[in-house]
């Protein structure tokens, strides 16, 4: 934020002034007003800029899509749960793309053309082009959750789309179209309530795995309606029976087999909802957190193998601090500390706080939300889509938010809140504290919509992280980060080889001078939806990193030092013997990482 | 003769005292929205009241089949009624600030409690119901501004302080939640939910001795506390004792488990019926209260009615029943209500002890014993069945050993002046005359203007 002395406005002021100096007194006065005026106006707008800045610039960017749920009016309990989306580099060309799930018509709905998932590519300078039918991912289902890896290794990201229905898997045949995988991998998983799904290996054999959790059994005929008022209303998850969660284990030739019992997944049932993987116990292998709406979330423990133990009490994360079980809804992890540990964040109903769950290290959470201030601002909301990202580039995590409620008249019987609500940015204090700075931020925080998936990329390489956000029944909201500062930062693709493709599950520590910070690698993540396979680190002031630590899931690991900031890296298990790591080059297919001699580890 | 006279004279006055009252301390019950200063204005002996139907304030008797429209109906027909009678008269205002916030129309809601504030700028509810709503729209600092006014207004409003302690915690001010949960520890020190807070605020600051403590007075309170138990989990755990967690845990695990089977749906359905009967038999028990202070006992009456039968499992308004038919000593109504109030929370001791005592009056001697035999033995330590004892003893003429016994117990366990007042009517009873004096004596000590021990000890004292 430039400071009032050097404002161009009142520069301008100044001069104005002069010229003017030897006028008449009469104009010389309002010449004086209007440079003070516009003294004034230059200290409001500097005031109201603050170091985070989100543009809405949805309008200009090609993408025409606009969300349906297929009510007919019925307020069937699987409308308010729709949908996740996905931000991932479909065709390799280095820019992020951007998948939409959708609704279908459900019964009493009537549409001339059925909708379909979209799939947008980035044309690069904001600009996108709807690509579905070319790419073939249109046709999906009643879409909620997606999750997107490389599951057969191929070096092409595939989706995994989780639905009111039978599932799909489409797998990237890598010239820009997919195909349907389904029936082959065995994984549509029946007609069930869909929710987050992800890939991950559970068993570090260099496939990637996958988790379905569901959300609750539900049938038309089981439908229950309630009204108020004489209009009707939306049931929540306690009117039906729970769905246990499925775990699909990858066999590595294009097959996968239900584990969920083996597993110890199969064993309980919660109403599903977001859900995300990591290794937040530093013990090598992925763990899983999964939330439950209305219900103790689930974190299964696992051992190394694949087998799970539940342990969601034990370690702090089923309940909020007051020991209640929230309406939970998306989460997503990250140090937001820079102690090295993932910590997680998880929005909530209406009136319930969110929960920022501070990694204690040994297995162990704190709830830490009241203390940090991560609460505020969303209070008298239903919290959806959100992450961790640090969007001004200073190197601590911020936390972002997208809000909507699920009742579609709430406001008739419930003045405190609202159907439709402008999404909350909370900046990180870097003192362990958190401030609303939602009014300063930009106009793509006063973008008042119906919120779910939100998904967080860098969809220009500018380096600062933007903003997807898919709002029921309505068009998404796209934010570009414009935040001013000039602070640096780095990003990270990982390629495994030993290990999965993706690099799910490794993590990559940032070290640069006295900043040293973590991230992980994941798939599935925030409300059913996919981001941030490019890892990104905010650095300050610092415009150099002194090492970038690969550890890869298996244990092996690359150290690349000495590395320039403000780049786009592409890191390949292995490839720290041979030199410093590759740079992404925008517009082209991916390369390898070019031979240098280097240092090993 | 003269003894007798006033025996008889003490036994009726004793019927009347105001024996109930809450005890142990229970969460969450609504607070009478009585403006500090106010009382009953009403005698103790009143003649039964003349029927009523509906009290004047419906047309037609409570829907057997209710639905969400015909309450709303209902309570909107109440506010404006109330509102109607007495303009001036803040708790009336207030009424209808419920009734609006009951329907979740929040912005008119503030309006009414505001007029309510302007009418009595002292009157801490106006200010508690204003931090309810800022707390509902997500305003924390406005909430701990408003609940801070209601409290200094008042400081044994213990909801007000517990409000502002949870949200000064929702403010990261943990410090001040403290401060303000350890005074209102000091004027009440039985109270469950303050110990609760008190651990949370302890957590924030990491101070998992003082939280592990706190938790474990309110689960000594309340022991089936659910969120207490989780507490005590949490700071066992932070503070190294593993198998305590567990056992805390385990604890915490199985009253979940309980809590579960019950309506939840709630939470995402705020129309469900259950629930918004229980809320509205608040708001019906709140205008009871308003008309009982003003002197319209057959409107009270009807207006109580109406809740109960809104809420088959209300209290507050079976529990104002239940005193006011005391009060006009018609103890086969009262009986009726306690009965109820014991069906729906057989886990107090206040509504077994008010079944005893109605069949006192009804000369249900043996079922009254029973009664209070039980609640003794459960109970040791509480006073007022002990009371009641000596009391059903005195009256029946049972041996005076034990007549005295239970009325030394009462003394022992409770020395105010009820009991020493009751203690010296034993032992005059007994002949033990200096004795009785001193007894009553000291009642006179403790309560100077209570008019029947004044009596009673001058009778004696100026027996020949």
């Amino acid at each position: 934020m430039t400071s009032i002395g050097k404002s161009p406005a009142r520069a301008a002021a100044r001069d104005r002034a002069k010229s003017i100096a030897f006028a008449a007194p009469a104009v010389r006065r309002v010449a004086s007003w209007i440079g003070w005026a516009a003294v004034v106006q230059a200290a409001v707008w500097c005031r109201a800029q603050g170091p985070i800045q989100l543009r809405n610039v949805t309008s200009n960017s090609g993408i025409d899509f606009c969300h349906t749920d297929g009510s007919s009016g019925r307020h069937y309990i699987v409308e308010y749960v729709a949908s996740g989306l996905a931000t991932f580099d479909y065709d390799g060309d280095g820019l992020v793309d951007i998948y939409f799930l959708n609704g279908q018509p459900l019964p009493g709905t009537k549409v001339d053309v059925p909708p379909k998932n979209h799939l947008y590519r980035n044309l690069g300078g904001w600009r996108f082009e709807d690509v579905t039918d070319r790419a073939g991912v249109g046709r999906a289902g009643y879409g909620l959750g997606v999750a997107v890896a490389d599951y057969d290794n191929d070096g092409w990201s595939d989706i995994y789309v989780s639905n009111f229905g039978p599932n799909v898997l489409f797998r990237n045949r890598g010239n820009g179209a997919f195909e349907d995988a389904t029936a082959q991998a065995g994984v549509a998983r029946g007609d069930k309530v869909g929710a987050g799904v992800a890939f991950l290996d559970v068993d570090r054999d260099g496939d990637v795995d996958l988790y379905v959790s569901n959300y609750i059994k539900f049938r038309y005929e089981l439908h229950v309606p309630v009204s108020s008022g004489g209009r009707g209303m939306y049931h929540g998850p306690r009117a039906y029976d729970p769905e246990p969660d499925q775990l699909f284990h990858n066999n590595g030739d294009g097959t996968f087999t239900d584990a969920s019992g083996p597993s110890g997944i199969g064993a309980l049932a919660g109403p599903g909802m977001g859900m995300v993987c990591g290794d937040f116990d530093g013990d090598g292998d992925t763990d899983v957190f999964v939330l439950n709406d209305v219900f103790r979330n689930f974190y299964f423990e696992n051992d190394g193998t694949g087998r799970f133990r539940e342990v969601g009490v034990q370690n702090g994360t089923s309940y909020n601090v007051y020991g209640q079980e929230n309406g939970n809804m998306g989460v997503d992890c990250g140090d937001y500390d820079n102690d090295g540990r993932l910590d997680l964040f998880v929005t909530t109903y209406q009136t319930e706080p969110v929960m920022l769950l501070r990694n204690l290290g040994a297995g162990l959470f704190e709830d830490v939300t009241l203390r940090t201030r991560a609460g505020q601002g969303s209070f008298n909301q239903v919290k959806w889509g959100c992450g961790f990202v640090d969007f001004d580039n200073d190197g601590h995590k911020d936390i972002f938010m997208a809000l909507g409620h699920l009742q579609d008249f709430v406001e008739h019987f419930d003045d405190t809140t609202t159907y439709d609500a402008a999404p909350v940015l909370l900046r990180n204090t870097g003192r362990g504290t958190f401030v609303n700075v939602s009014a300063s931020a930009g106009d793509g925080l006063r973008v008042r919509s119906v919120g779910r998936g939100a998904a967080f990329d860098d969809l220009d390489n500018d380096g600062r992280v933007d903003v997807v956000i898919l709002n029921s029944r309505r068009p998404p909201t796209v934010l570009r980060n414009e935040s001013p500062g000039g602070n640096h930062w780095i990003q990270v693709r990982v390629r495994g080889v030993k290990t999965n493709r993706d690099g799910i599950g490794a993590q990559v520590r940032v070290v640069a001078h006295d900043l040293a910070q973590i991230a992980e690698v994941h798939s599935g993540r925030g409300y059913q939806s996919d981001f941030g396979a490019r890892l990104h680190f905010g650095l300050g002031g610092r415009t150099t990193i002194d090492r970038i630590e690969v550890r890869w899931m298996g244990g092996g690991t690359d150290v690349w030092e000495n590395v320039a900031a403000d780049q786009i890296l592409v890191v390949t298990e292995g490839a720290s013997r041979e030199g410093p790591p590759a740079r992404l080059a925008p517009g082209a297919r991916n390369q390898p990482p070019h031979p240098v001699a280097s240092h090993a580890r | 003769m003269a003894a007798v006279a006033a025996i008889a004279m003490a036994l009726v006055l004793m019927a009347s005292w105001p024996w109930v009252s809450r005890w142990p301390p229970w969460q969450g019950s609504p607070r009478d929205l009585e403006p500090r200063g106010a009382d009953d204005g009403l005698p103790a002996q009143d003649a039964p009241s003349p029927k009523e139907s509906s009290g004047g304030l419906w047309e037609y008797p409570f829907p057997a089949q209710l639905t969400e429209d015909l309450l709303y109906r209902d309570l909107e027909q109440l506010s404006a009624r109330i509102v109607g009678d007495f303009p001036d008269r803040p708790d009336a205002v207030a009424v209808a600030a419920m009734e609006r916030m009951f329907r979740g129309k929040s912005g008119e809601a503030a309006e009414f409690w505001k007029r309510a504030a302007s009418l009595d700028p002292k009157y801490p509810e106006a200010h508690f119901g204003l931090a309810q709503i800022a707390r509902q729209r997500g305003d924390f600092e406005e909430a701990a501004r408003l609940a801070r006014q209601a409290w200094t207004l008042d400081p044994g409003h213990d909801e007000a302080a517990r409000f502002l302690a949870d949200t000064l915690l929702n403010l990261g001010e943990a410090d001040e939640a403290i401060r303000v949960l350890e005074t209102n520890l000091r004027a009440n020190p039985r109270s469950a939910v303050s110990f609760y807070l008190l651990g949370q605020a302890h957590l924030q600051n990491q101070a998992f001795r003082e939280a592990r403590d706190a938790f474990q007075r309110a689960v000594t309170l309340s022991p089936r506390y659910t969120h207490a138990y989780y507490g005590l989990s949490v700071a066992s755990e932070r503070l190294g004792d593993a198998q305590s967690a567990r056992s805390h845990r385990e604890k915490f695990n199985a009253l979940k488990e309980q809590e579960q089977s019950t309506a939840r749906e709630s939470v995402r359905n705020p129309k469900d019926l259950p629930l918004l009967r229980r809320g509205a038999a608040t708001i019906y028990a709140t205008a009871g209260d308003v008309y009982h202070r003003q002197g319209k006992p057959g409107a009270a009456e009807a207006i109580w009615k109406r809740g109960a039968l809104c809420d088959p499992k209300g209290l507050r308004c079976r529990e104002a029943l239940a005193r006011f038919y005391e009060r006009r000593l018609r103890p086969a109504d009262a009986l009726v209500l306690y009965e109820e109030l014991r069906a729906i929370a057989p886990e107090n001791p206040e509504y077994e002890l008010g079944v005893a005592q109605q069949q006192m009056r009804l000369d249900r001697t043996s079922e009254a014993e029973k009664g209070l035999l039980a609640l003794c033995q459960r109970l040791p330590h509480w006073s007022r069945p002990a009371a009641a004892l000596a009391q059903l003893y005195l009256h029946t003429g049972r041996g005076r050993e034990e007549t005295l016994r239970w009325a030394q117990k009462a003394v022992e366990l409770e020395p105010v002046a009820a009991h020493y007042f009751l203690l010296g009517l034993v032992l005059d009873q007994g002949g033990h005359r200096e004795q009785a004096l001193a007894a009553l004596r000291r009642a006179v000590e403790l309560e100077p203007d209570n008019q029947p021990c004044r009596e009673a000890y001058e009778s004696l004292r100026n027996r020949p």
